[in-house]
């Protein structure tokens, strides 16, 4: 078990083996990997055939022209993909085979004229230069098309996290993108909101590690810096790990694990690292994110909080006060001799006891479909019923407004929970009531629309400010600046009640004047 | 000294009692206070009350178990008290043979019309001529008639009204209704009922679409009134 301690020793103890085994690696990548051992096997093959071939046409051209055989042979080499390494080989021994074979005296190096002194030494000159420089366009052209592969890699991980909707997303591209173009395996630990990191590694991540491994995961978590395989810190560990940190935060470390053990080239790493850069500012963006909506969403239940107090607390006082009130004025031997006083006290103890009921009720309807416990006691019903029942519950508060039933005679039974749906109308119809002048018509249409019931509420009151209409279910909003009295629950528990019937209810403004809603209730199986 | 009709109130809040106390005395009733589920049984078992005024939500046992076992040897009319919201109470504990209910909280004057008419079935002997409003039936000759024009009622329509005439004033639930007219196999077609209250209602109610004689309650069933 790793503890951070051992972890920072071990950072020093193998610091001198690494950087030997680096340079080894280093010299055997330039010579080994970009020629490989069989070109230079290939590369003296051919020029071991060219002295055959020349040696049989020798008589008739005459060995200065199979100097420019030679040479034309090591210039072709680069192009068909040798190295400097194998060009300049096959330099080499063109130039020995041609003293050997071809130049005067024949079967030694020894060359007699001096001219074919100056022409052997040209011939070698052009040859490594014409073997290097070809060498080193070919190199330019493919370190050219790397450079042209990792930014198109870098690019097509940008483009594809820049359209990552969540955090969860930007995991899988992350690993999928640096799977793809490193050939490795990678895993991911990303930290949680209280910007801890967990041994639990993110779902996309490719291979799974010990406990071991995960405590260097950690370290690189907490102390930003890489660390694990081909570092110097832990190099002796199956992974390599990155943090994902910027100079605001900690996010997370991502391990790389390679297929064959080798180190990914300087130039992988370099992308690598870009990478790593580049997943970082995601990352953090979708951190910020996340954190700017939870503050959003603190503030708007904070906000909720105030509503819900301000607003209970007024509507459950103003009843309270005003029984408490008349009740004490009539336990008074002034008021209890004067009949007409009393019966005036008596009704206004009941207007709030009545809306004081009013309240609770909505109160507990809001609760019962917050707990979302409701229960449907889904039953035939007749829609005409439900309406004129409606009505006739609003009796008393209706008496000022004039109300016109029209009820489409195609209308039959449907299915609903009768209580709920009453409840529903009745908030509706008495939300018209309050927030209209006196001699207001309220109008209620109710007809078919193929297998669905549509019930049109509408009034020609002074309808709704344009801006408020979005907002209108909403829980606890009240239209600024309306007449005290009401909780701004009414309406919500409406639609929540409509909506529990898989319905559909809609406010607007009618283009004559007054507020309409439509409400639809499905016929349900 | 003139008879006074006896009503026990059951109901745990001593502040309901109270106020039931003050306005049934003040009405000319005999009130007995219970304030628990085994006291009510003991006065309704021994007071002769002549109506049990029963709310649901008792500590001590629970409303539609009382309720059973008063119907286990007594008739006396039972006036459920109880909260909105609880229709599924409510309809099992008039399908238990309560008389009435009324959902807390209720006026005053609304519970002293439900307890006049449960006591006034009690009390009135039936007779072969009965009138509702511009409605009468003639129970002898089987003629139904509205503003002294015959109504040509179906045999299930004529049933019906029976049943709510038998019953004027009383909830019946749809459960109620179903078994009564169609057979107890058909307690849960409430469409059929749906359909013959609405044809009822058109050929008896002067506004079928706005009824003031055949009334619906809401969730729970529907209660014939006296037109006055």
């Amino acid at each position: 078990m790793f503890n951070q301690l051992n972890l920072d020793k071990e950072l020093y103890i193998f610091a001198g083996y690494r950087m030997k085994r680096l340079k080894y690696l280093h010299y055997k990548k330039i010579f080994v990997s970009q020629s490989g051992w069989l070109r230079y096997l290939f590369s003296v093959l051919i020029v071991v055939a060219i002295n055959f071939i020349c040696y049989s046409f020798y008589q008739g051209i005459g060995y200065q022209a199979i100097s420019l055989v030679f040479l034309f042979t090591v210039s072709l080499l680069p192009l068909f993909g040798f190295g400097p390494g194998p060009t300049l080989l096959a330099a080499l021994i063109s130039a020995l085979s041609w003293d050997y074979f071809f130049i005067p005296p024949l079967y030694t190096f020894h060359i007699a004229k001096i001219e074919d002194i100056l022409m052997f030494v040209m011939y070698f000159i052009v040859a490594f230069v014409t073997g290097v420089l070809s060498a080193r366009i070919r190199l330019k052209g493919m370190l050219a098309r790397q450079r042209e592969e990792r930014t198109n890699a870098l690019f097509n991980l940008l483009k594809e996290l820049s359209s990552a909707p969540g955090i969860d997303e930007v995991a899988e591209i992350t690993i999928r993108n640096i799977e793809q173009t490193f050939d490795v395996e990678a895993i991911l630990f990303l930290a949680d909101k209280e910007g801890q990191i967990t041994n639990k590694q993110h779902n996309a991540s490719t291979y799974s590690i010990d406990e071991n491994e995960w405590h260097i995961a950690q370290w690189v978590f907490m102390n930003g810096f890489k660390a694990g395989k081909f570092t110097n810190t832990l190099p002796f560990s199956t992974s390599t790990y990155y943090p994902i940190a910027s100079s605001r935060n900690k996010y997370g470390s991502i391990g790389i694990r390679t297929f064959n053990e080798e180190q990914l080239s300087a130039d992988q790493q370099n992308l690598l690292d870009a990478f790593i850069t580049q997943i970082t500012t995601i990352v953090e963006r979708e951190y910020l994110n996340d954190l700017a909506k939870q503050t959003l969403l603190i503030s708007e239940s904070e906000k909720l909080y105030k509503t819900l107090f301000n607003s209970i607390s007024h509507e459950l006082k103003t009843p309270i006060t005003t029984i408490i009130g008349a009740a004490s004025s009539l336990s008074d031997d002034l008021f209890s001799t004067n009949s007409a006083l009393s019966k005036n006290l008596s009704k206004e103890i009941n207007i709030a006891a009545e809306r004081l009921n009013r309240l609770v009720e909505n109160l507990l309807d809001m609760a019962r479909l917050e707990s979302g416990t409701l229960k449907l006691k889904l039953d035939w019903n007749d829609i005409s019923d439900l309406v004129y029942d409606s009505i006739h519950r609003l009796k008393a508060e209706l008496v000022k407004h004039k109300v016109n039933i029209t009820v489409s005679k195609d209308i039959k039974l449907f299915k609903f929970d009768f209580g709920l749906m009453e409840q529903a109308l009745i908030n509706i119809i008495h939300n018209s009531v309050i927030y209209t002048p006196e001699g207001t018509q309220i109008k209620i249409d109710v007809k078919k629309d193929n297998e669905d019931c549509i019930i049109k509420i509408a009034d020609n009151g002074p309808g709704f400010p344009a801006e408020s209409l979005p907002k209108l279910f909403q829980k606890f909003y009240r239209i600024p600046g309306s007449k005290t009295g009401g909780t701004g629950l009414g309406l919500s528990i409406a639609k929540g009640f409509i909506d529990a019937h898989k319905g559909s209810i809609v406010v607007g403004n009618r283009r004559k004047g007054g507020a309409g809603f439509i409400i639809k209730i499905p016929m349900l199986k | 000294m003139n008879y006074k009709p006896t009503i026990v109130v059951v109901d745990d809040e001593s502040q309901i009692r109270k106020i039931l106390h003050i306005t049934l005395e003040s009405n000319d009733y005999k009130v007995i206070e219970a304030d628990s589920a085994k006291n009510g049984l003991v006065q309704a078992a021994t007071a002769h009350a002549n109506l049990i005024l029963l709310d649901l939500g008792l500590p001590d046992m629970d409303g539609l178990d009382v309720l059973k076992e008063i119907r286990s040897f007594s008739d006396v009319p039972v006036i459920i008290l109880s909260v909105r919201n609880s229709e599924e109470d409510i309809v099992a504990a008039l399908d238990l043979g309560a008389d009435d209910y009324l959902t807390k909280p209720f006026n005053t004057s609304e519970l002293l019309a439900r307890i006049r008419v449960s006591l006034r079935r009690i009390m009135q002997p039936q007779e072969s001529i009965f009138k509702n409003g511009s409605l009468a039936i003639d129970f002898v000759s089987h003629v139904v008639t509205k503003d002294t024009e015959e109504l040509k009622l179906t045999n299930t329509e004529y049933e019906l009204l029976l049943l709510f005439i038998k019953n004027i004033g009383k909830v019946l639930t749809h459960r109620f209704i179903l078994k009564e007219i169609w057979g107890p196999s058909y307690i849960e077609h409430s469409q059929y009922l749906r359909v013959f209250i609405g044809q009822l209602r058109k050929k008896i109610e002067s506004d079928p679409s706005e009824p003031n004689m055949i009334l619906t309650e809401s969730g729970v069933g529907y209660r014939m009134v006296m037109l006055k």
